[in-house]
């Protein structure tokens, strides 16, 4: 009796708890959860370097211009800019405010890139302002002067227009910006609030009020958050958890401008023969690695850019290697490898998804005789002897999208500090550098595109895919875009009534 | 009274020698290659075909359960054998000469299991590179101390008898003492401790190879495949459970065996 009695209590008791969180779920209930995996670095947006960060800082800041959706920049703090060879002038956008309220004046604008160039602090906090002359014009007007050209220098003033009033505490604790929302509170590994900015200078444009990023250190937690209709917005969600996506759910999905190669370093024996890397393009079945490791959901690559980059992508390169076995054997054979040879993949552990990747190209090397052992070494150790010394014979790797196609194309260059893959092409480096200096976008557009086609004749890596991002949220969420940069623009979603 | 302990013997015996058939018959023969990969085919539930269905590459999931008792097998044989040698010397040592040494070596022992075994294994692979070898090496200096101290006291106990005396007394050399007059007497306890070290060698390789750091792909190993199967716990439930399962049943077998022989050796409960 005792005992039923015990069990009783004990129910009522978990009744109670269950009833307690209910409630306090209901009072959650008007604000917008999304789902994000990491915690931010730092909330002053000049110090701020993970891509975690920015996916939601992205809704507070902006710059004198800002990202939309199609990778173009547009005018955002700034209402109009003009550009003279080295000189970039910008004025100022009329009645725009800051979330506390203060008037945005043009003695802000210059603080803030002066602050990006390096005055205030020991260390430039971005690369892209040294040299760079910052002067003040008139109340409304500042101008840029660049040492030379630089045709990408534009990205670079995306970078956030932040109070000269405040303190550098005060940006990283109660970051104050211009964007459409405000920035509310922050608790470590658990949430981001922010608010919509009801005095945003574009009218009318957030209609989400509350805003909260909620930190899921663990994709299986978020799914199953997803999946009991905690959370509104899932971006990022994994391939394989489709399936798991719940009834009342959706999903969009489409390019995240992000190239997942197999890299060969191009200095090694029997990688500096071209005929060899060839060979190794025809019997790897990207058809196949897409299929299994990212649940078809992919864009099979041919070059160094994807898709997402519309203006620069050259179109029609992503079938020249398709899988022929005997093909790739002919090459092994041309280039003295008709035995095959052994060889190793370097993978850095913690990416699951390039693990499964080189583990399905192990196998479909070991077809032409190829043996790949698989290497699975930590990040760090990843960065330290592949990226930097470039010690490894092949590793996969995906390669972050940026809206400048040079970012993305400079890694081949001869002299580019980072080009791990040991790749030296003396037309290829002739290219970059016209790149550069070529301020018609379309010219631009045609140097990049012939450089695609040199890196998909003479192949320095295998292009497997741009893996999909997958965006699960509510069905009553409308108006999701796709960003070929790695932000959740919260702005443009709209709520329908259920 | 005897036939109730001899139960755990019984059970522990039948389940290690069925692993120990599907361990040698994977040498020879699986259903399929166990890395052969079949993409069209992947994340199959359980057909005629592939009676556990398929995994995340479209590999059969019962090769390579057949292939992984290789790799259990072969860690927990193999880094008990460490153990078991270092152990027994350092035991050995200790309890058969006494004094300072057995102060410095048993202080050490006591040391190291002061650490947790997962952590000193943790930083073993850290250093020296992740793979099956290191695994193995890392478990077995793990099972050390535990081996030291089980020789050390039958040492200890032994040198004191009349046999060993005897021995000494006609002028028998030390080392032929230790290993020649004592060890066959003092090996039961050190069985039944290799039998649960044996056990405890296979959960802490599932449990490295989980966390990405023991059996390296494409090798089939449980604790890999624990690891591999995780995202498709929904659309393939087996490709988790079927090595979750074995992991189990090798580990309660060899406890089982264990005990049972524990028990076997035990006057009191004879």
């Amino acid at each position: 009796m005792k005992k039923v009695f015990t069990i009783l209590l004990l129910l009522g008791v978990m009744l109670a708890v269950a009833g307690c969180t209910d409630s306090e779920s209901s009072q959650n209930e008007s604000k917008f959860v999304v789902a994000v995996p990491q915690d931010p670095d730092f909330l002053d947006p000049h110090k701020a370097a993970a891509s975690g960060t920015e996916e939601m800082m992205f809704n507070v800041f902006e710059g004198l211009l800002k990202a939309n959706h199609e990778g173009k920049m547009v005018p955002a703090v700034a209402s109009s800019y003009d550009v003279n060879g080295l000189e970039y002038t910008f004025k100022l956008r009329k009645d725009i405010k800051f979330h506390n309220g203060n008037n945005v004046t043009i003695e802000d604008v210059e603080y803030s890139y002066k602050r990006l160039r390096g005055d205030f602090s020991e260390k430039p906090l971005s690369s892209g302002f040294e040299g760079v002359e910052i002067t003040v014009i008139d109340s409304e007007t500042i101008k840029f002067v660049l040492p030379e050209i630089n045709a990408s220098f534009l990205g670079y003033l995306t970078e956030a227009v932040i109070p000269a009033s405040l303190t550098d505490e005060d940006h990283n604790k109660n970051p104050v910006g211009t964007g459409p929302y405000s920035f509310v509170e922050y608790v470590p590994s658990q949430k981001v609030v922010i608010t919509r900015f009801d005095e945003y200078w574009q009218k009318d444009v957030a209609s989400i009020k509350d805003v909260e990023f909620r930190i899921f250190a663990d994709n299986q937690t978020a799914l199953m958050s997803l999946q009991s209709g905690a959370i509104d917005l899932y971006p990022r969600i994994n391939a394989e958890s489709i399936d798991s996506i719940p009834e009342d759910c959706t999903y969009i999905e489409g390019p995240q401008n992000m190239i997942q190669i197999m890299a060969m370093n191009n200095k090694v024996e029997p990688f500096n023969s071209i005929k060899v890397r060839q060979a190794i393009n025809y019997a790897v079945d990207v058809d196949a690695i897409i299929a299994a490791v990212a649940n078809g959901r992919g864009l099979k690559l041919g070059s160094n850019m994807s898709p997402a980059m519309k203006v620069y992508y050259q179109e029609g390169l992503e079938d020249t290697y398709n899988l022929n076995l005997e093909k790739a054997r002919q090459l092994l054979k041309e280039a003295g490898y008709e035995e095959g040879f052994t060889t190793s993949i370097t993978v850095p552990s913690v990416y699951q998804f390039h693990v499964d990747t080189a583990q399905v190209i192990a196998s479909q090397l070991a077809e032409v005789g190829i043996t790949a052992e698989i290497k699975k070494i930590d990040w760090n150790a990843w960065l330290q002897e592949v990226y930097t010394n470039r010690n490894y014979e092949m590793t996969v790797i995906a390669l972050t999208g940026k809206l400048d196609p040079h970012a993305v194309l400079n890694r081949y260059s001869s002299d580019y500090g980072r080009n791990f893959f040991n790749y030296a092409n003396d037309q290829y480096d002739e290219l970059m550098k016209q790149a550069v200096i070529t301020t018609d976008q379309e010219q631009r557009a045609l140097i990049y595109k012939e450089a695609q086609q040199i890196l998909a004749d003479e192949v320095p890596c295998v292009y497997i895919m741009d893996p999909n991002l997958i965006a699960a949220m509510k069905k009553n969420v409308k108006g999701y875009q796709l960003y070929p940069i790695y932000i959740q623009d919260i702005a443009v979603l709209t709520l329908t009534a259920e | 009274m005897k036939r109730e302990y001899s139960v755990y013997l019984k059970v522990g015996t039948v389940i290690i020698t069925a692993m120990l058939i599907m361990m040698v018959v994977s040498i020879f023969f699986t259903p399929y290659d166990p890395e052969k990969m079949d993409v069209e085919h992947r994340l199959q539930g359980p057909t005629w075909k592939h009676i556990l269905g398929t995994d995340n590459f479209g590999r059969d999931i019962f090769s390579r359960i057949m292939q992984g008792s290789q790799t259990a097998f072969t860690v927990g044989l193999v880094s008990v054998t460490i153990g078991l040698t270092i152990g027994l010397v350092i035991g050995g040592i200790a309890g058969y000469f006494g004094g300072w040494a057995d102060n410095l070596l048993m202080r050490s022992m006591d040391a190291m299991i002061a650490f947790p075994g997962i952590i000193i294994a943790l930083m073993f692979v850290t250093i020296w590179g992740y793979g099956i070898t290191n695994t193995m090496i890392a478990l077995g200096i793990m099972a050390v101390p535990r081996f030291a101290r089980i020789a050390r006291s039958g040492f200890l106990q032994a040198k004191e008898l009349m046999y060993v005396k005897m021995a000494k007394s006609i002028g028998v050399s030390n080392l032929r003492i230790m290993f020649v007059h004592i060890l066959p007497n003092i090996i039961s306890p050190l069985i039944v401790a290799a039998s649960l070290g044996f056990a405890s060698a296979v959960l802490a390789e599932a449990g490295l190879s989980y966390l990405g750091l023991g059996v390296q792909p494409p090798d089939p190993s449980w604790g890999t495949m624990l690891h591999e199967s995780q995202l498709y716990f929904n659309r393939a439930p087996l490709f988790s459970i079927a090595p979750g399962i074995m992991i189990t049943l090798l580990v309660f077998g060899f406890n089982m065996f264990g005990d049972g022989l524990r028990d076997l050796n035990d006057p009191r409960k004879r």
